[in-house]
């Protein structure tokens, strides 16, 4: 756990009409980037001022060599500020945080992705790659991303196949749709997946009866993200749990998912 | 020009500067080990303790709002006997002195937990009878300058410790209430807690916290916070420990001027963990650029003509 003041060096903006907005951005980081794995994340103050007070957490979406990335959507005054950093921009960053994802033997691997939930995964995929372990990368749109998009994460990784709701892109349906119509063809040892919690617990309920292991990255909202505030826990079988500090990834049979 | 002196005493409690990270900001100190030099720090107090273990609030228990954060932890914490055992020995090799913040659901609670603590190597008691998240215990207690007084009583009976009773803004005299505790033994007054207060989303027409209210925090409070410590140093002569939105040095300034004698960080830690040890830097800073060699020099030095 470092704070170090990193530096941008790119920052790119994929935006086309009717279409989800992405935002990569690139820090020069060393002593983080030494550091992090995979599902870990960090959390960046977005300036010096009071509002926005408290920093922003974020999954490490990529790292190579002294560089970390960030994939992000614009979703309130933070990520709207952090879209006008350009090259140069000096940012706190907090990190690295939480415990990651927990490497299982054997393959395939699954890693399965909702919005902007792709950025821990991805760099999963990264990892699984270095190790020679065969995976497939899902990742569940609402609509279409810009082509560039698209382009920069095949050229890193070919087994991406990608859903969206209005069928804009890829196949047309949910991400969870694909992983049952994908289960006719091979049986995964894993899953590994980050998205929104509707997607996580249809994803829960189907591995569940498949007796497949599930670890879900999660989300929310927090203050330290150290374990001090005990501001962002969830519910597990065994009680309430830090998201920052036990998680953020955790094996999905120890959360409490009813409603 | 010489070492300035930053050493202050409130009550019995002596402090190697004004500076304290305040109760639930910085966990047990372990958390932030790695990010801050815990021997710099003038105190530690520590997340509040009951004499069980507290589960808390369902989530979700953070919400910020502009300049602020409002939280609904709801008091977890893992009791006063594990923390004993198990955070304590760790926290005992800094420099910092070690205030426990307590709290209970009846005067008899809180004096166990007093003789619980009183032999285990901490320095002071900060007794927690404002906390606005408990309907049964907290909030009640501190609302009423008989109440707070009793609370006040049983603790200090119980204990050889030092201790400061710390202060809830949402009452309509406070000054009746630091005046009350201080008569029932305290050693100096913590003010202030957080603010009662919400925030609704408006798509979902829910509130924002599970617990539906919690307590505000942070730098909107800064100036609330120094208009209550300025009544209460105006009113009495006690060691009042200033909480409030401090962020910066400059802030921890205008509560000294005002008449603190000592400090909390509180929100701020989150935000930037090294808060505290800036605001120790900047005053010695201060200090030796106004020529002042004592911080005595400074506090309740708030001149009132123009």
């Amino acid at each position: 756990m470092i704070l170090e003041t990193a530096r941008v060096i790119e920052h790119r903006h994929f935006i086309i009409p009717q279409a989800e907005h992405f935002h990569l951005l690139t820090f020069l980081s060393p002593e983080i980037a030494a550091q992090v794995k995979p599902g870990q994340f960090i959390m960046l103050r977005i300036g010096t001022q009071l509002d926005p007070l408290l920093r922003r957490p974020f999954s490490i979406f990529w790292q190579e060599g002294k560089t970390i990335s960030l994939l992000y959507k614009v979703i309130g005054k933070g990520t709207h500020l952090m879209t006008q950093w350009r090259a140069g921009q000096e940012v706190n960053i907090l990190g690295p945080l939480g415990q990651g994802f927990t490497f299982i033997s054997g393959s395939p691997h699954w890693l399965v992705a909702g919005g902007t939930g792709i950025a821990p995964l991805f760099f999963l995929a990264k990892q699984l790659s270095q190790k020679n372990i065969s995976f497939q990368l899902l990742w569940g749109l609402r609509y279409r991303v810009a082509q560039e998009l698209i382009a920069f994460l095949k050229q890193h990784l070919d087994n991406l196949t990608i859903y969206t709701e209005d069928g804009s892109l890829g196949y047309q349906g949910l991400v969870t749709e694909g992983v049952e119509h994908l289960s006719q063809q091979e049986r995964p040892q894993v899953i590994y997946a980050c998205g929104p919690m509707p997607m996580l617990r249809a994803l829960y309920a189907w591995t569940k009866k498949e007796n497949i292991p599930l670890q879900v990255s999660l989300e929310a909202h927090m203050a330290c993200g150290v374990g001090a505030c005990l501001g962002c826990v969830v519910e597990t079988t065994s009680g309430y749990k830090k998201v920052c500090q036990d998680g953020p990834v955790f094996n999905a049979e120890e959360i409490k998912w009813e409603k | 020009m010489g070492e300035v002196n930053l050493q202050v005493k409130l009550g019995r409690l002596v402090l190697q500067n004004p500076v304290m990270v305040a109760s639930g900001t910085f966990g047990y100190g372990e958390e932030y080990t790695q990010l801050v030099d815990l021997n710099q720090l003038g105190g530690i107090v520590v997340k509040g303790l009951s004499l069980k273990p507290k589960v808390g609030n369902p989530p979700p228990r953070l919400v910020e709002v502009p300049c602020g954060l409002i939280n609904a932890i709801g008091l977890e914490n893992i009791g006063v006997e594990r923390f004993i055992k198990e955070k304590l020995p760790f926290l005992k090799q800094f420099k910092a002195k070690i205030i426990v913040n307590i709290f209970g659901y009846s005067p008899e609670e809180y004096a166990q937990l007093a003789e619980i603590l009183s032999p285990t190597g901490i320095d002071a008691i900060e007794v927690n009878i404002s906390c606005p998240n408990i309907k049964e215990g907290g909030r009640l207690f501190g609302t009423d300058p008989q109440t707070a007084a009793l609370i006040t009583k049983s603790v200090c009976e119980h204990t050889h410790l030092p201790v400061f009773v710390k202060l809830s803004p949402q009452v309509t005299d406070i000054v009746a209430i630091a005046k009350a505790v201080m008569e029932a033994g305290a050693d100096g007054v913590s003010m202030i807690n957080t603010i009662p207060a919400m925030a609704v989303d408006i798509h979902t027409r829910r509130p924002k916290l599970g617990n539906v209210t919690g307590g505000l925090s942070g730098p909107c409070l800064k100036p609330i916070a120094l208009k209550l410590v300025w009544e209460v140093v105006k009113a009495l002569d006690i060691p009042v420990i200033g909480i409030g939105g401090i962020t910066c040095a400059e802030d921890a300034l205008e509560f000294l001027i005002t008449g603190a004698k000592a400090i909390q960080i509180g929100t701020a830690n989150f935000v930037n963990p090294q808060t505290a040890i800036e605001v120790i830097a900047g005053i010695r800073h201060y200090l030796e650029d106004c020529q002042l060699k004592d911080i005595h020099e400074l506090i309740g030095s708030l001149e009132l003509s123009f």
